[in-house]
């Protein structure tokens, strides 16, 4: 039984998802909150499986309480609830700790599934968050160019991230290029989102746990 | 020439009062001449009558009398030498002891005591202070007349009113003299440096520099006149400026708003109504295939709609603007290039200007945007790059493009007013956004060179001592 906490500020949104959450077999309504401040207070009392957080609450939105519930090394995974698809906001999410990242119009069957997956602590990326490269297999990387793209998904600019693997930084970005190509991707975003997606990289490779680039 | 009208004039005052005071230094000295010769003539001709009259016996006097008594009558116009006052004679005997006086000839005695007496006349101050002209004629028997006048006396009320006269042209002379150093340096030189400061001036720009500090209450008030003018002006064009960037400003929060009822709203509506659609779809019998397919046409509807919703949040404010500058640029730049087909575009953001308020941020973006928009639209540009950097208290945005460029001329620099007027209102936009942000903008652009915006903007106070983030 994987026990949820839901924080939205919007009633009915939030009603909706919740008579969906109390009928689904499997998983358990374990609390409700309207605001950041609150949905934190029942993490802390409930310490449930998983935290349905909406980005944009009054108050601390759902970025900064999974901040929180990763700096206080809490198991409470994160799945993000937005209205919106900007990769910023999927990026952002995950660079905070979050494993998932679902719209709020999304059917209920990917709605099951981000549950499910990020309960277990799997990545999970709405399909409808636009990525030109999604529906090719693409090609795989060499380990060098995972390397590169780990490095550079943790956020560190290309001259640390020549330094680190002992090349130039026109051989990062020419990995970097090829990386594109391969995956089909237009930008370094897309890459490392691709590369996620694929199971090309794991979430946890990226370690933005380490904080490097702080929550936004 | 007229430039030079007023120096001019003053140098030709100058040189003719000049010209007066060497014509007076030269006559006061020729009047000096001709006195000195009048007396000397004057003096011997006295002399030798006195010393003709001692000849023919007329009179001379009693050697028995003693001096005191023995008196020449002074032949003289002048009252004042006749009864003494002005000189005298002495006829001074063999035995040097003097044997005769003219009236009040008593303090010319110290005559004796000096050296000999030549022929010719001499000039000798007097114990009482005058100047004597004295002449001396020597007599058969061997005793001699000497004959002295004081020349002060003499002719003084000639002597005096044209010594005054020239005296005062000079005095004159040199009174005008210093007074055109005076007008010269105490207007002139003045009235200069207004002129030459209120043509440095950008009217309307600039506050007015000090324009006079001086003396002259003429100048102060015309200075004060011009400087409130200048204010006035420079408030104006402030005003003028206030009242775009308020524009600008409403228009941003009009915009915000409107997304943020939109989002608060309909938005979140439509989510809801989508949830309870997929509710009820999964409450529905299997046999109920008519119903179904109403369920899915209604949820579709309503996606369109929640989809169309979050188009138009994002364009009137986006959302992702709160995630701080650099992930508001990088969103911004994924998605104008997703906009414009085949365009690529490169950011690159100092993390330390997370710091950058929202506002300032979505400044920042939009600026992008219409700079892009510039690029693409045209310029022809396929790729876009662009650098914010942090340089001290200052941040560097500069945009590049490889398109076809145009000639930028005129809105070169900082003038972007031309560009408004000129149907160029994207760029005199962005120049209205950098203001806002206390910042300039320059943009330098050629046919066939691409297009270089420059943009450099202070970190505003709580900024730049805000912690990063």
């Amino acid at each position: 039984m994987i026990r949820i906490l839901l924080a939205d500020d919007h009633p009915l949104t939030r009603s909706g998802l919740a008579s969906w959450l109390e009928k689904e077999e499997g998983v358990e309504l374990a609390a409700l909150a309207s605001d950041g401040e609150s949905a934190w207070q029942s993490i802390l009392e409930l310490r449930p499986d998983l935290a349905l957080l909406d980005i944009e609450m009054p108050g601390a939105g759902g970025i900064d309480i999974a901040a929180r519930i990763r700096k206080n090394g809490l198991k409470t995974n994160v799945l993000m609830l937005t209205a919106y698809s900007a990769h910023q906001y999927v990026m952002a999410s995950l660079r905070a700790g979050a494993k998932g990242f679902i719209l709020k119009s999304a059917p209920l069957e990917e709605l099951r599934k981000a549950v499910f997956d990020t309960a277990r602590g799997v990545f999970y990326l709405d399909p409808s968050v636009s990525l030109t490269g999604a529906d090719e297999p693409g090609e795989e990387l060499s380990p060098r160019e995972r390397e590169v793209l780990i490095l550079a998904g943790q956020g560190l600019p290309a001259s640390e991230v020549a330094s680190l693997l002992s090349i130039t930084e026109r051989t990062v970005a020419a990995h970097l290029t090829s990386i594109y190509g391969k995956l089909g991707a237009r930008n370094k975003t897309e890459a490392i989102l691709l590369a996620l997606k694929k199971g090309i990289v794991l979430l946890d490779e990226l370690r933005f746990l380490d904080g490097e680039r702080g929550t936004p | 020439m007229r430039k030079h009208l007023l120096l001019a004039l003053m140098i030709v005052v100058t040189l003719l009062t000049a010209a007066g005071f060497l014509f007076s230094l030269y006559a006061f000295r020729a009047q000096e001449e001709a006195m000195d010769s009048m007396m000397r003539s004057y003096v011997v001709d006295l002399a030798e009558n006195f010393a003709g009259g001692a000849a023919m016996g007329r009179g001379m006097p009693q050697r028995h009398r003693p001096m005191g008594q023995m008196r020449f009558r002074m032949l003289s116009t002048d009252a004042s030498l006749r009864n003494g006052g002005a000189g005298g004679v002495l006829l001074i005997g063999q035995d040097g002891r003097v044997a005769a006086a003219s009236p009040g000839a008593e303090k010319l005695l110290f005559l004796r005591t000096r050296a000999e007496f030549s022929d010719e006349p001499e000039k000798v101050r007097g114990d009482d202070g005058n100047d004597y002209y004295v002449a001396k004629r020597g007599l058969e028997d061997g005793s001699y007349i000497l004959a002295a006048v004081s020349r002060t006396v003499l002719i003084a009320p000639l002597a005096g009113i044209w010594r005054t006269w020239i005296l005062t042209a000079m005095a004159t002379s040199a009174a005008i003299f210093l007074g055109m150093i005076l007008l010269w340096r105490y207007l002139a030189v003045p009235l200069r440096r207004i002129a030459e400061r209120i043509r440095g001036m950008r009217w309307g720009k600039d506050h007015p520099p000090a324009l006079y500090s001086g003396p002259l209450y003429e100048l102060e008030s015309l200075s004060a006149v011009i400087g409130t003018l200048a204010e006035e002006a420079f408030a104006k064009e402030e005003l003028k400026k206030r009242y775009v960037t308020d524009l600008v400003q409403a228009e941003e929060n009009t915009r915000r708003h409107l997304a943020r009822e939109l989002h608060d709203g309909p938005l979140q509506s439509s989510v809801a109504a989508i949830k309870r659609i997929q509710l009820a779809k999964e409450a529905l019998p299997p046999q109920a295939g008519e119903l179904r397919r109403h369920l899915d046409t209604a949820e579709d509807v309503v996606q369109t709609a929640a989809r169309e919703i979050r188009d138009y949040c994002d364009e009137l404010s986006p959302s992702w603007i709160r995630l701080g500058l650099a992930s508001a640029m990088q969103e911004n730049a994924d998605r104008l290039s997703r906009a414009y087909e085949g365009l690529v575009i490169d950011v690159d953001v100092d993390e330390d200007l997370d710091v950058l308020s929202e506002e300032s941020s979505l400044a920042l973006v939009r600026i992008f945007q219409e700079a892009v928009s510039n690029s693409a639209r045209h310029g022809g540009a396929s790729s876009v790059r662009a650098a914010l950097k942090k340089e001290g208290d200052a941040v560097h945005f500069t945009i590049e493009d490889d398109g076809g460029g145009f000639d930028a001329g005129p809105a070169s620099g900082t003038d972007f007013e031309l560009l408004r007027t000129t149907g160029h209102r994207g760029l005199a936009n962005m120049n209205e956004r950098v203001r806002l942000l206390g910042g300039t903008m320059k943009l330098e652009s050629s046919p066939g060179q691409g297009c270089r915006i420059d943009i450099v903007f202070p970190l505003a106070r709580e900024e730049s001592t805000a912690a990063p983030a």
